[in-house]
């Protein structure tokens, strides 16, 4: 065997084994991520509780909404609201997830983590339960086990067996508790932590696996692509072979064997300072203090939204900046732009993107939106559906643990 | 291996990351129309102008001091240099109709090690909220103070800002003193999106976290460690020095820059020795600190502790024969120091975030009320409380009760005349007045002594 041939075929067998997720990835139609033309939004007048808006979850084509004065579920274009006598914990939402195998909504709030199963309410507290602590700020399911990520600790409720698991610095590579975030994906548990970096935890090995900014210090990224940006993680969500972390400095993506590292400066976001990102496919949508931005993790086109005249000036106007390998190509000015640009948290509803701010939901497609329906608020009598199987009965009887 | 090493030896063996050069050859791609590719975009007004490297500088360092500046000349990126604006909603809020206006105060009172500066905080804070009422108030209605316990523990400070803003409504929240809580109560503060301001908490990393709520009146002990590692190696040419410190996060991030700059300035890194929180029930006579330090030569000895445990470490030490100069934190600058020191603190050198020796307007008139109220000398952690609260009241009384409006007028009114002088903020929102440093003679700290040439 000549040394030429054999370099040949290591060097085959190398890309094969770095490449399989390139390999298996289907063609994707069109250029990704698309613009989103057509906008609407929700506000207190349209039935929602608060127009602060924290956090929103999809369960199919209904939309859960956590704000800052109780919870809401728009199906069918009406709204439903649950407050602190309706079984809430607290009437700040911090943080939803949906179990889609259960239909189980648990909320994070300002006083406890809530699940809504069935049409009944059960409140966890650090009272009453394993919970860390009553600041929920993120809640992600794991196998129908809700984790949790508290400033003393990310917790995982084991719903089976009803215990408690909570990581802290005596029992995970961590050097704080100060869990921020937390995401289910790809089998594992991602947690995003307050000066910690990010932590992976395989729930099958019970092993933890740690990333931190390599430069280690606060007041610099040192190279761009060497890993996180800052240790300051605020978000994190898994797709197809990605992991998108976000920070108050950026953002940064692991495939497995690389980090990227994206900026303002050098890509296109919308600002740096990222309070929440959510993966769908191979795009990411990152929910900033400026707007909302989307990048494709193989093309690296990012497409942000966001006021034309800079932000607090979205009653100006609004536009789509399309940005390629960092280079600002095109702009497409918006009949409506986003209901504001401080922004939460993101999710989906088939193609329409629903985004959180500080003053409003807002709803993004690729199609033109039908005229809504007069507005129409509902006590939490949950004649619009239900989350679970029995939904309807006994709802609104909240118990706590 | 230490940081620069490792990272020197990846530069010599090629194995620096791929974006080494990268980071170097980076052009301004965020410039707005400035790419051929795209001639019909024009320049969009409201857009921070392009991306390059930011001139302005954090925290006063030097450029000696700055992470890897032998090695990069440009890092990726800098933070911290452009100053942090809320770009949120919430400035055109009505005001609530509140029958008193509530400032919540989170502080170290009881049942922890801290609480002796949390009662300085609690009586500088008292004394601003009586005079701001006495002066009627906001049009008329009184300033009411909601106290809450800095417990540390389980997080509890994210349920006392959750409490203080939502069940209490209060306008503004003045706290803490611990680094860990403080930390925890400020992410709270971002989503609740309510203003704090700091007025005891000198931890470096409290402000690096870019949340635009938290503005800190005090300097940290990022400033600290700078004036100390220049007077102690530069000014006075020693090239040894340990370190004493607490064994928690405000002995580990008080003397990290510390630890750090003695480095950067080729410097051994000097040896570290800690002691337990809990010294009274454990080791009161820190018997196995000192014998560590018997062991180790060294020319100086940096002292980050809490006054008590520093004065009865410095007691210990000069008992034992052992006149190694010792060179201290702002902690030590308390009558507890002196308590428990008693005549051997005699020399001794402080860190001052604040200069009495420059007659800042207003101080000598407020020691002399806080002594007639309180019994006893304000440290600067009451002046600075006193002036943190009435930064707030000020900025209440410029616009308002909506939490956003209060936010921008706590930055519009810096810089702002204080007691403990003026108060400017950085890009951080951090209050950047240069250390001072301070001497031990009589049973009182003299300011100014040693004059320090480089101070930070």
């Amino acid at each position: 065997m000549s040394m030429a041939w054999s370099i040949r075929c290591a060097a085959l067998c190398t890309c094969a084994l770095l490449l399989p997720g390139l390999a298996a990835r289907p063609a994707r139609a069109g250029e990704q991520p698309p613009v989103y033309p057509y906008w609407e939004e929700y506000h207190v007048a349209d039935g929602l509780p608060s127009d602060k808006i924290m956090a929103v979850a999809a369960d199919g084509p209904r939309l859960w909404i956590g704000t800052d004065h109780g919870a809401a579920l728009l199906a069918d274009g009406r709204f439903t609201v649950f407050h602190r006598q309706d079984g809430l914990a607290h009437e700040a939402v911090l943080s939803l997830a949906v179990d889609h195998e259960t239909g189980d909504v648990w909320f994070g709030t300002g006083g406890g983590l809530s699940r809504y199963s069935a049409g009944r309410w059960t409140t966890f507290t650090q009272l009453d339960s394993g919970l860390p602590n009553d600041v929920v700020f993120g809640v992600a399911v794991e196998e129908q086990n809700p984790w949790v990520a508290t400033t003393a600790g990310t917790g995982r409720y084991r719903v089976r067996d009803h215990g408690w698991d909570v990581y802290t610095p005596a029992n995970s590579p961590q050097h704080e508790p100060w869990g921020y975030f937390v995401d289910y994906g790809g089998g594992k548990v991602w947690a995003a932590l307050w000066g910690g970096g990010l932590l992976e935890f395989d729930p099958r090995k019970m092993t933890w696996k740690s990333y931190r900014d390599p430069d280690g210090e606060m007041e610099i990224d040192l190279f761009r692509d060497d890993g996180i940006i800052h240790v300051i993680t605020t978000g994190v969500s898994w797709s197809e072979g990605s992991t998108w972390v976000s920070t108050y400095f950026g953002l940064s993506r692991y495939d497995g064997h690389a980090w990227r590292s994206y900026m303002e400066k050098d890509s296109g976001l919308a600002s740096d300072f990222i309070n929440f990102v959510k993966a769908k496919g191979r795009v990411a949508w990152i929910c900033t203090d400026k707007g909302l931005s989307a990048v494709d993790a193989d093309s690296e086109r990012v497409v942000t939204y966001t006021p034309i005249h800079g932000p607090m000036e979205g009653q100006r106007g609004w536009e789509a900046r399309i940005y390629e390998a960092g280079r600002l190509v095109r702009r497409q000015k918006l009949a409506r732009g986003l209901a504001n640009n401080f922004l939460w948290g993101v999710a989906f509803t088939g193609d329409d993107v629903w985004v959180a701010s500080s003053a409003g939901l807002s709803r993004g497609s690729l199609r033109p939106l039908p005229p809504r329906r007069p507005p129409e608020k509902q006590q939490p009598s949950l004649q619009t559906g239900s989350p679970g199987p029995a939904a309807a009965a006994g709802a609104g009887t909240g118990g706590r643990r | 291996m230490n940081r620069p090493l490792l990272l020197g030896v990846l530069l010599a063996a090629g194995l620096a990351p791929s974006g080494a050069n990268e980071a170097r050859a980076q052009p301004a791609a965020r410039a707005v129309g400035a790419s051929p590719a795209a001639p019909e975009v024009a320049d969009v007004p409201g857009l921070p102008p392009a991306a390059g490297e930011n001139p302005r500088v954090y925290a006063n360092t030097p450029d000696e001091l700055r992470p890897y500046s032998r090695f990069v000349q440009q890092p990726y990126s800098r933070f911290f240099v452009d100053e942090l604006v809320h770009t949120g909603p919430g400035r055109s809020k009505p005001d609530p109709v509140l029958d008193r206006v509530r400032i919540g105060l989170i502080a170290p009172l009881e049942s922890t090690h801290e609480a002796y500066l949390g009662q300085d905080i609690l009586h500088g804070t008292q004394l601003a909220i009586a005079d701001a009422n006495a002066e009627g108030g906001w049009h008329g209605k009184p300033f009411e103070l909601v106290v809450r316990n800095d417990l540390g523990r389980w997080g509890a400070t994210a349920n006392e800002v959750i409490q203080l803003a939502y069940d209490e409504q209060v306008r503004l929240i003045l706290g803490s003193v611990d680094g860990a809580n403080t930390h925890i109560a400020i992410r709270v503060a971002l989503k609740v999106e309510i203003p704090m301001i700091n007025t005891g908490d000198l931890d470096p990393t409290l402000v690096e976290t870019k949340i635009p709520w938290v503005f800190r009146v005090v300097g940290d002990d990022r400033q600290a460690a700078y004036t100390l590692a220049f007077y102690l190696y530069r000014q006075l040419g020693l090239s040894k020095v340990a370190i004493l410190r607490a064994n928690n996060r405000y002995g580990r991030f008080g003397v990290a820059e510390f630890i750090a700059s003695s480095v950067r300035l080729q410097r051994p890194a000097p040896l570290e020795v800690n002691y337990e929180v809990s010294w009274e029930q454990t080791n009161s006579d820190f018997a196995m600190q000192l014998a560590r330090l018997r062991q180790v030569e060294h020319q100086a000895l940096v002292l980050w502790a809490d006054a008590r445990p520093a004065g009865r470490i410095v007691r210990l030490l000069r008992a034992a024969g052992n006149d190694v100069p010792v060179y201290a934190c702002d902690r030590v600058i308390h009558p507890d120091f002196f308590a428990e020191a008693g005549a051997h603190a005699e020399g001794v050198v402080a860190v001052s975030p604040y200069d009495p020796a420059s007659q800042p307007p207003g101080l000598a008139e407020l020691e002399r009320r806080y002594g007639e109220r309180f019994g006893r000398e304000p440290s600067h952690y009451a002046l600075h409380a006193y002036d943190g609260a009435w930064l707030g009241i000020a900025a209440i009384r410029k616009a308002g009760l909506s939490w956003a409006r209060i936010r921008d007028a706590i930055g519009e009114l810096a810089p702002f005349q204080g007691v403990t002088g003026e108060i400017a903020f950085d890009g951080s929102l951090s209050n950047r007045r240069r250390m001072t440093l301070a001497t031990a003679r009589g049973g009182r700290f003299v300011f100014g002594e040693p004059q320090a040439e480089q101070r930070f």
